[in-house]
């Protein structure tokens, strides 16, 4: 039932992820800067920021309860965990049918805490960012399961390493179906990670906050903890669109791993130009950008069961 | 090959259905004249004759260059700014559209079993001509009636080739023609209204109703 | 070869000359000559039954475009008979444009018309029919208020849809050809003779969207309101003009069609599709002539419901087809004296309202006498035309044992004379004391507007009641062509 993989490979992919988040995320930030005309900061400083929230003192709000102490180390334990079921290296450490849905639970698990870790301060502020998330979460969640559950029906397997390992790029519908999936990934990753156009990083005006507002009450390490979550999110999601392209499995092991890392960074040099170039969207707009998407992966449903 | 494009097809209609810039509209009519040029080459790249060259340039000539070209003429002629105004911010519209395309391919998918056609082009055609008719009823700006037209008229170029038919390459000049010249006159119309009556700011259908 | 120029080069030669002229009084003669060399033409290829064109072109006059030649011509010369009075009360400068594109744009009209008649290849019927409302623009255009520009804009726009799901049935029709055995290049009778051979689930397809193609044009429900918007807004010889010759040429179109499907099994589920575009067709126009306080509408609701009369005798067949060949005649008649006399009030009164019509018997005389009889006459009284046709298709719906049919038909036509008769009887009666204080200083003269209508509302009579051979032999050809048994 469930296979936890025997390759060492895919076990030393996901330790990489692990401590390779914040270098993607610092990654992002330089090429942003770059973009601007700015020398930015060194691609290691996600690093000393991680590091200097560590060893703070953690302050809580005489409002805040149990939850606000747990919800930290829940949300980081619930994105590791959805990293291991990634096949990073052509197998996943962790993986059985079905595993797709648990993929798109856990993270909601962790969004959902995230959610009620800011209503547990009992500011407004915080309360705004949360109906906020709430709302476009209900527009992201079918972007993923139009797009990788239409994957997953057409090729009958049910779990991410096995539905990756189907993806030829000798059929042109999946070359089609490829370039479709990856523009729909892109927008749901700027939803889910709270990247522009559907929210700010760097903005801490009400008007324009989702994600930043409702982790503004958090310090020290709980702090921590929330900056490494996101960044490893991005991650995890950035590497869910490569693998879309099969690399590993098409190319082999080596030359598969260079066109993995070239596509993250192009990957991440997509979404530095996104957030240098574009404004972010009035939030009447937001569902109707995240709609785009889903409609984006209803075509590519049709597409599948009507030629296959 | 052709399956894709018309794919494309389907998803430049799905982008129609979310924006309002007229910029966008004139795009998306260049980029399918583009894809139905190129449907029409590649569905008769085998047997290689003059008529099919001359109706694909054609096609490739009128609705990628000279309508569009034409309709940028009339927007900036009757100065209608960048986007439409009369509408408003909701997603209902991309909702209906993405409704019609679904639609479409399974219409499609059913007439497959009652005769012969390919599936593909001709759920994409069938999405255009009423993604094009649900531009023209959910609209009131007389320009967007005007592009809905020409995208039912791309839609029935596609369904020409989903169905498999095999038209006189003279009635497919004439019917260019013909959709020029329509284009034309409903120019002429729209450049009358603005020019007769400067005091109405939005050029929509208002008055005639019984 | 003579009769085939005249009937296709001469209005082309005439639409150039008036496009050239200066005086209208030489424009004029021009378009009147054009149209009696016209008249005559279609009376000879009429009476004759010849084709005159040389045998295997794609242009012929087969019995079925000798008939509607007839009814074109016809209604054109009276139109334009009755175009120089009109246009002279047009004066004023900001008429020139239009009266400079009017009668260079009957001709081009008449030619176009023409082509569609006589051509006998689908996909060039399609084309030429494009070029009928092309035509038309500049014509209904005349007024160059903001109504008759949403009325062009609108006209245009749904008749070219119409249009576009015309090309869809020819494209299914080219589609269901390509299984019979000879190739038919979508020649009309290459596909009569191989109608058995065709796919019927694309000729089934075909037809649908040729009827609700062609509906816009004919002026059927559910596609009238471009039309209907036209034809209101149209100035009064125009208005004439469309309804009584554009709509008989788009049945001409649709009877093609139906030339093609008559021998196969799709006939009777194309005579069901008929007989209920006409019914919904009564059914609309009693709504909206009762209902309407425009006159002109009122008119242009009529003439759906006669085109509705006219699709549920196609449906019917047998003698009820007949009976819309012959209605489709007469009611062109009696529209163009309707329109005429309406052409006569507006400016008169300067409104089309009903309600500020009144008192047409003492103002204006000689209109209201042919404006009453050309009622009585498009509602069908005795002895004028309108009764028999009707009668032709009535006892059609009988002897086919149609009841239901039978029973919504007459109802609504009941409903219709009513709304109609509401409107037509409040416009002539006197006035009540005190609320008109107009003593009528000039009555109306007798002119020659009169005399066209009370012509046309004439000449059905004898049409009807003698039943000279020469149409009706014509006439029982076309239905021995459709396999109607009389």
């Amino acid at each position: 039932m469930v296979r936890f993989s025997s390759e060492p490979l895919s076990w030393l992919a996901c330790a990489l992820c692990f401590a390779g988040a914040p270098l993607f995320t610092g990654i992002v930030n330089k090429l942003k800067a770059r973009l601007t005309g700015r020398l930015g900061p060194t691609v290691l400083q996600p690093y000393y920021e991680l590091l200097r929230l560590a060893r703070k003192e953690t302050v809580y709000s005489a409002n805040a309860g149990i939850i606000s102490r747990l919800a930290p180390g829940l949300i980081v334990c619930t994105v590791l965990f959805t990293t291991l079921l990634l096949p990073l290296g052509q197998s996943a450490p962790l993986s059985f049918p079905g595993d797709i849905i648990l993929f798109a639970y856990l993270l909601a698990l962790g969004r959902f805490f995230q959610i009620l870790a800011a209503l547990d301060v009992a500011s407004s502020f915080q309360g705004m960012g949360a109906s906020r998330e709430a709302r476009f979460a209900v527009f992201a969640e079918p972007i993923f399961f139009f797009t990788i559950g239409s994957l997953a029906i057409v090729t009958r397997r049910f779990s991410f390493e096995t539905v990756f390992a189907e993806i030829s790029w000798h059929d042109p519908f999946f070359v089609v179906f490829v370039s479709v999936g990856l523009l729909s990934l892109f927008f749901l990753m700027t939803a889910e990670c709270s990247r522009m156009p559907v929210d700010d990083p760097n903005t801490h005006l009400e008007l324009t906050m989702i994600h930043e507002v409702m982790i503004l009450d958090a310090s020290g390490f709980d702090l921590m903890l929330y900056q490494y979550a996101a960044s490893l999110k991005l991650l995890l999601y950035c590497s869910l669109a490569t693998l879309l392209l099969n690399p590993f499995g098409v190319f082999g092991p080596v030359l598969g791993l260079l066109i993995f890392v070239v596509t993250l960074f192009l990957l991440a040099l997509a979404l530095a130009l996104v957030e240098t170039l574009m404004a972010r969207f009035r939030l009447l707009l937001v569902p109707q950008f995240l709609l785009f998407a889903t409609a984006i992966g209803i075509l590519n449903i049709l597409i599948f069961t009507f030629s296959h | 090959m052709i399956n894709v494009l018309t794919i494309l097809f389907c998803l430049t209609l799905i982008y129609l259905a979310c924006t309002t810039r007229l910029t966008a509209y004139v795009l998306i009519l260049v980029l399918q004249g583009a894809l139905v040029a190129g449907v029409h080459t590649l569905a008769f790249f085998g047997d290689f004759s003059w008529s099919h060259i001359v109706v694909a340039a054609a096609v490739l000539l009128v609705r990628t260059v000279i309508i569009p070209l034409f309709i940028i003429r009339i927007i900036r002629q009757l100065d209608l700014g960048h986007g439409d105004r009369t509408r408003r911010y909701h997603p209902g519209f991309l909702i209906q559209m993405s409704a019609i395309v679904v639609i479409a391919f399974l219409i499609a998918n059913q007439l497959s079993g009652l005769a012969s056609v390919s599936v593909i082009p001709l759920g994409a055609a069938i999405a255009g001509m009423a993604g094009g008719g649900l531009l023209i009823v959910r609209r009131r700006l007389l320009l967007a009636h005007v592009v809905g037209f020409l995208i039912i008229e791309n839609g029935l170029f596609l369904l020409g080739i989903g169905v498999q038919a095999q038209m006189p390459w003279v009635i497919e000049l004439a019917g260019l023609l013909d959709l020029f010249v329509l284009v034309f006159l409903m120019g002429i119309a729209i450049n009358q209204l603005k020019s007769h009556f400067p005091e109405a700011e939005r050029v929509e259908l208002t008055t005639l109703q019984d | 070869m003579l009769v085939v120029l005249v009937l296709i080069l001469l209005p082309l030669i005439g639409a150039g000359l008036t496009a050239w002229g200066r005086s209208d009084r030489v424009n004029h003669r021009v378009t009147l000559l054009v149209g009696i060399a016209h008249v005559v033409a279609s009376l000879y290829c009429l009476i004759s039954q010849q084709n005159p064109f040389p045998a295997g072109w794609w242009l012929a006059v087969d019995p079925l475009a000798s008939f509607f030649l007839v009814i074109l011509s016809h209604t054109f010369l009276l139109v334009s008979l009755y175009s120089p009075g009109f246009l002279k009360r047009m004066a004023g400068p900001e008429y020139e444009p239009s009266k400079r594109l009017f009668y260079p744009g009957l001709n081009f009209y008449l030619l176009a018309n023409t082509l569609v008649l006589v051509v006998q290849q689908f996909a060039l019927i399609w084309v030429v029919l494009e070029l009928t409302t092309f035509s038309l623009v500049p014509l209904i255009f005349f007024y160059r208020s903001r109504e008759s520009l949403e009325a062009v804009w609108k006209y245009l726009f749904l008749v070219s849809l119409g249009l576009i799901f015309l090309f869809v049935a020819v494209l299914f029709l080219g589609v269901s050809a390509q299984g019979a055995a000879d190739y038919t290049g979508l020649v009309v009778s290459r596909m009569v003779s191989a109608a058995p051979q065709l796919n019927p689930f694309w000729l089934k397809a075909s037809f649908i969207f040729a009827l609700v193609g062609l509906s816009a044009k004919i002026g059927l429900a559910p596609m009238h309101p471009g039309d209907v918007d036209a034809t209101s807004n149209a100035p009064a010889p125009v208005a004439a003009l469309m309804a009584g010759s554009l709509r008989s040429t788009a049945v001409l179109v649709l009877l093609r069609f139906y030339q093609v499907v008559a021998p196969t099994k799709v006939q009777p589920f194309a005579q069901k599709l008929l007989i209920f575009a006409g019914l919904l067709s009564l059914a609309v126009a009693a709504v909206y002539i009762w209902r309407n306080r425009n006159y002109k509408r009122m008119l242009a609701y009529s003439s759906v419901e006669h085109l509705g009369i006219i699709s549920v005798g196609l449906g019917i067949g047998g003698v009820a087809l007949l009976g819309a060949l012959l209605h489709l005649l007469f009611s062109s008649f009696g529209k163009a004296a309707l329109f005429f006399m309406a052409g006569n009030i507006h400016r008169s009164y300067g409104s089309r309202e009903v309600e500020r019509i009144t008192d047409l018997i003492r103002r204006l005389p000689w209109s209201a006498l042919v404006w009453a009889i050309a009622f009585f006459y498009i509602v069908g009284t005795p002895p004028f035309g309108i009764f028999f046709s009707e009668v032709f298709v009535l006892k059609g719906m009988i002897h086919g044992g149609n009841w239901v049919s039978l029973c919504l038909f007459l109802a609504l036509l009941m409903v219709s004379f009513i709304g109609m008769s509401r409107a037509v009887l409040r416009m002539l009666q006197m006035p009540e004391p005190g609320t008109s204080t107009l003593t009528v200083a000039n009555p109306e003269r007798l002119n020659l507007s009169h005399v066209l209508g009370l012509y046309a509302v004439a000449v059905s009579v004898p049409l009807a009641l003698l039943q000279p051979a020469a149409l009706f032999d014509c006439l029982h050809t076309i239905l021995a062509g459709f396999g109607a048994k009389l």
